[in-house]
């Protein structure tokens, strides 16, 4: 693939702002940072090897962007020990004083197959906007991003027990939600 | 499914053996971070043995991961 020109980018503004938003759930945070990642390939666009694709080659651009922005955010809002208490909080609450399970999970049959219904994304995206922002970015760094233990905890200043507990906490509330919201009907 | 809680006799080894659901999601979820040392992985399948919500919730959690990737890609 030859060396991309500004429209052969712009094509791909949709698919880069709904994955920023996603992760940074700040819709203004999201443009800035598609903008700078756009900016940034239009500026590079000479390096552009063609081994990947065009959204492959931005994805990664704005990956590096959206870490940056997290981690300024959490320059700004350094994580609270009410915040990380409140996690932990979050927790005992979906397990009894005894330390069994609130709500029993069940059994979800074959989840997969929901991958292909539309209607269970709607549900999914709902479920997801449940969890705090905060939780939600941290979350979205582990799994989207695929970033490590130790480079989430580098990025944020967090030790490895805080995050364990705020992805416990989204896998938790993620779970629940699903369960209730689309696998209980179903099963 | 409330109502199919660990039965009674279950209830008392699984209490003996020092992990209940609270701590075994815990380290359910922290072994899609890390690798678990032999005796947390002993504990933990001993109680998955016993304990057919937290083996729910270990399908669960592979299940979030795939579909928030799937998510990601689409």
């Amino acid at each position: 693939m030859s060396s991309p020109d500004d429209e052969d980018l712009q094509q791909h503004r949709t698919y880069l702002l709904r994955y920023a938003i996603v992760q940074l759930r700040d819709s203004e945070l999201a443009e800035d940072v598609v903008q700078e990642t756009l900016l940034a390939a239009l500026e590079g666009r000479a390096r552009f090897s063609g081994k990947s694709t065009h959204k492959t080659w931005l994805t990664g651009i704005l990956k590096h962007k959206i870490i940056d922005a997290m981690r300024r955010k959490s320059r700004e809002q350094p994580l609270t020990a009410t915040e990380d208490e409140s996690e932990a909080d979050a927790i005992d609450a979906m397990f009894k004083q005894d330390g069994h399970w609130q709500q029993f999970p069940a059994s979800w049959g074959n989840p997969e197959k929901s991958l292909e219904d539309k209607r269970f994304w709607s549900v999914f995206e709902a479920c997801s906007q449940l969890m705090p922002a905060r939780t939600a970015r941290v979350f979205m760094m582990r799994e989207v991003m695929e970033l490590s233990t130790e480079e989430i905890c580098k990025e944020l200043s967090i030790t490895p027990t805080n995050l364990w507990v705020m992805l416990h906490r989204a896998r938790l509330s993620l779970r629940e939600c699903l369960e209730i919201k689309w696998f209980g009907g179903k099963t | 499914m409330p109502g199919n809680q660990v039965v009674r006799g279950q209830d008392v080894k699984l209490r003996m053996l020092g992990l209940s659901c609270k701590d075994a999601s815990a380290l359910l979820s922290q072994a899609q971070e890390r690798t678990l040392g032999p005796y947390e992985r002993l504990k933990l399948r001993l109680h998955l043995g016993l304990c057919d919500g937290c083996t729910n919730f270990r399908r669960q959690l592979e299940f979030i991961r795939a579909a928030v990737r799937r998510y990601r890609d689409s």
